[in-house]
């Protein structure tokens, strides 16, 4: 049989992209008709959009002989796949209510503009010179499952904003009444939220530090020079030094709630940036890898 | 200095150190000194200003990437800002902000935090480390409590050493129960690793050299030539041991689309004492000589060989602005041309100076008529470009690199200590964990859930609580 791999490769990506668009609808209806089923279908869409990344980036790698992580597009299906490992990670270990909901736009906005990207960011092509190392396997696959794990602690904040706004209004509405349980309710909500995004964090922040590493190394290999201050590196400690602030924060202040939160929110941003903003920013070492 | 801060530290005031009840985190009530230098030092110490620092390198890293860094300040006298906001860039010198003093000056600020913070703040977690076990804490306000239904005896003991967790007797019938100690090693190994990351750095800057040397075929450069024309070159540098570096043959492989693939330079270093070697080097595989290393770095076209009616005549080349070449200009019937060459790609243009105007293309190979002249192509001369790097500093940033992911790997992993306890005649389960509460009392209901139901069934079965996270 004779597996037609460019086929495959669309094929992935479309299938990623309407399954993680479904699960957001299937747990939309969970949640306002009350349907604990529908939750379970979310949670098949998803891991039939983890089933299709995966093919997608295997047969990325086939087609293009080498990692399926070099250019933009490329970086965005690899990004999808850790996100949604990190989501399944989430569900299996802490069980957080809804967060299905947070996590699959997600999910489907990252493949979404994948799929919309202008075709020069997307084909298979060869590596230049400085790309063909092995460090580049290493170093892109570790940043961007960083990325991956701080978006996920991007939803659980969202999730804390959600039920902040919702304990909010409940709090109006029930004061003193037979409701009281469920502000409770809120509140427990509320500070799992806070300790969900601690946790991702947690695990966010040493594969970022990690990834920085790798990346020295590369460039130590590649230039002789492990730090040059270019805007992709600079970010990337930017967003290095907002979660470590965070991490910092939690440690004394007991800064939980809301003031973490935003910083876990400021330091998505910075990812964000890092990612994607630098590369309309300026152009530095790490320019040509992405914009050509 | 030393013994204030020896005197200091041994001080009853700080020696007085409290255990808050969720985490073990140090308080240091010297804050209540009046004496100024304690506080100083304390506020030094603190983590207060760890994250005013941590974020405010961050926000003034901002400036370097929307300001390019490696044209001096002119890019900025010639920017189409306001005046004034041109004049606070130029006096925080944007164009160079990360050697700007004030930014260095943060750095050197976090440096110092951080080296006092690690002194006066993690010795009391290491002396933890070496204890066994550590009394229930008083205050049941921030624990976490929950009841057990029956006494401990070997077999429900064993429903928490299944689980990984290390179980201490430490007064009859009072347990201390503790998993993943280790954790809290971390961020001692973190903290340290960025002490020989920084002092590598600084060593590498401060006795480094790094140079640009760009080397035509058949030609070659001594290590003092490179030293000397060096683009940085640490005050406590010492001079190269005598080399010669000669460039024997530039490759380029291109792919079918006409982009670069790979490029070769065959190059072969000469030392009097030392045997002649011979290597390749491309980008990603450097030659390294007795810990100065060469890259392969950048190339370029140095020279054009043109033939004029069968003559051969060489011209530089000088690059221009766009990434092409321009070659030396030469007379023909009286008027001056150059040859503009864009991408090595691409036919070169015969362009007259006058006016810039193109008047013929010129392809390896194929000769093209100008007046009464024939003009054609021999070759190009090609340069290639190494980037020469000594750094002292390296060995010591990656021993930190190590010892850092060492403990990084340590991060996601979060130290539980419980208690089995009595509080009045009821047993109880009391725990804290250094890393949030929540996930905790999930895994402590599910512990009492299990010892409860063999309390209540007496079999040691009824396992049936999920496994919670292994972290
Ligand atoms: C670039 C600078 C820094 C980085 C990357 C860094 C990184 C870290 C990391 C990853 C942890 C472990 C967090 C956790 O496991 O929850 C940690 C803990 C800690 N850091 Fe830092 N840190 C930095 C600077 C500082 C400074 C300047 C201070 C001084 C106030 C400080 C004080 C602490 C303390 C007290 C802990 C907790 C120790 C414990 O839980 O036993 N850090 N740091």
């Amino acid at each position: 049989m004779v597996v037609n791999w460019p086929e495959l490769e669309t094929w992935g990506a479309v299938t990623a992209c309407w399954t993680t668009g479904l699960a957001f609808l299937a747990f939309l209806f969970a949640l306002v008709l009350k349907r604990g089923a529908m939750t379970w279908v979310g949670r098949g869409l998803m891991g039939a959009g983890l089933v299709g990344a995966l093919v997608t980036l295997v047969a990325r790698g086939l087609v293009a002989q080498h990692a399926p992580w070099s250019n933009l597009w490329e970086s965005m299906v690899t990004l999808l796949f850790w996100v949604l490992v990190f989501y399944f990670v989430t569900e299996i270990w802490y069980r957080p209510r809804h967060f299905g909901l947070i996590a699959s736009p997600l999910a489907f906005l990252t493949i979404a503009s994948a799929s919309m990207l202008p075709a020069g960011f997307k084909g298979a092509a060869p590596l230049m010179p400085a790309l063909q190392s092995y460090w580049i396997k290493i170093h892109v696959v570790i940043i961007i499952s960083s990325y991956a794990a701080f978006t996920m602690a991007f939803a659980a904040a969202l999730g804390y904003f959600f039920f902040r706004w919702r304990a909010g209004s409940q709090a109006l509405v029930s004061a003193g009444g037979p409701e009281v349980s469920h502000a409770a309710d809120f509140n427990a909500q509320l500070a799992f939220f806070d300790e969900l995004t601690y946790r991702l964090i947690l695990l966010g922040f040493p594969l970022l530090m990690v990834g920085i590493i790798t990346g020295a190394m590369w460039a130590n290999n590649a230039w002789g020079t492990y730090w040059s201050w270019d805007p992709k590196e600079t970010w990337s400690l930017i967003t290095w030094f907002v979660y470590a602030a965070y991490l910092h924060a939690r440690i004394t202040h007991d800064w939980a709630g809301d003031k973490a939160c935003g910083l876990a929110v400021l330091g998505f941003v910075a990812m964000l940036i890092t990612y994607i903003g630098v590369n309309y920013l300026s152009s530095g070492l790490h320019s040509y890898g992405f914009i050509r | 200095m030393r013994r204030t801060m020896q005197a200091i530290v041994h001080s009853p005031v700080l020696a007085r150190v409290r255990y808050t009840r969720r985490r073990r985190v140090v308080t240091v009530t010297a804050m209540m000194a009046s004496n100024f230098r304690r506080r100083a030092i304390v506020f030094l110490g603190s983590l207060k200003l760890a994250i005013a620092l941590l974020l405010l390198i961050a926000a003034a890293s901002i400036i370097g990437t929307l300001i390019p860094q490696d044209q001096g300040p002119s890019v900025l006298e010639t920017a189409s800002f306001h005046p004034r906001l041109i004049q606070f860039l130029l006096a925080i010198k944007a164009y160079d902000v990360y050697h700007a003093a004030w930014f260095v000056a943060l750095l050197t600020a976090l440096f110092v935090n951080l080296a006092v913070c690690t002194w006066l703040r993690f010795p009391p977690t290491w002396r933890r480390y070496g204890l066994q076990w550590v009394a229930r804490p008083k205050s049941t306000a921030e624990q976490d409590l929950l009841p057990l239904l029956g006494a401990p005896n070997a077999v429900r003991l064993d429903i928490l050493r299944k689980r990984g967790f290390r179980v201490s007797e430490y007064a009859p019938q009072q347990y201390f129960v503790e998993k993943n100690k280790f954790v809290r090693l971390g961020p001692t190994l973190i903290h340290i690793s960025l002490f020989a990351i920084m002092a590598g750095a600084i060593w590498g800057g401060l006795s480094g050299v790094n140079a640009s040397i760009p080397i035509q075929v058949g030609e070659s450069v001594r290590a003092e030539d490179i030293v000397r024309t060096a683009r940085i070159r640490g005050p406590l540098s010492q001079p190269f041991a005598p080399f010669e570096l000669k460039l024997d043959a530039f490759r380029i492989d291109f792919r079918p689309t006409g982009q670069v693939k790979q490029y070769y330079s065959r190059v072969m270093l000469t030392a009097p004492d030392a045997q002649t070697q011979t290597r390749q080097v491309w980008v990603n595989e450097p030659l390294i000589y007795r810990g100065v290393y060469f890259y392969q770095a950048f190339w370029g076209v140095a020279a054009l060989s043109l033939t004029r009616n069968g003559q051969t005549e060489r011209l530089s080349m000088t690059p221009a602005k766009t990434g092409a070449y321009m070659s030396s200009p030469f007379l023909v019937g009286g008027q001056e041309f150059l040859i503009f060459l864009r991408s090595l790609e691409e036919p070169a243009l015969l362009v007259s100076t006058k006016n810039f105007e193109a008047v013929g293309q010129l392809v390896p190979g194929i000769e093209t008529s100008l007046g009464s002249d024939r003009f054609g192509i021999d070759s190009y001369h090609l340069y290639s470009g190494f980037q020469v790097k000594h750094d002292p500093g390296i060995p010591l940033v990656y021993f930190g690199c190590g010892l850092l992911v060492m403990g990084l790997l340590m991060v996601p992993f979060r130290h539980r200590e419980l208690w089995i306890t009595q509080d009045g005649d009821h047993w109880v389960l009391m725990g804290r964990s250094h890393k949030g509460r929540v996930i905790l009392k999930r895994e402590m209901a599910q512990l009492a859930q299990v010892w409860n139901d063999h309390c209540i069934r007496g079999d040691g079965g009824g396992l049936n609580g999920r496994e919670l996270a292994g972290t």
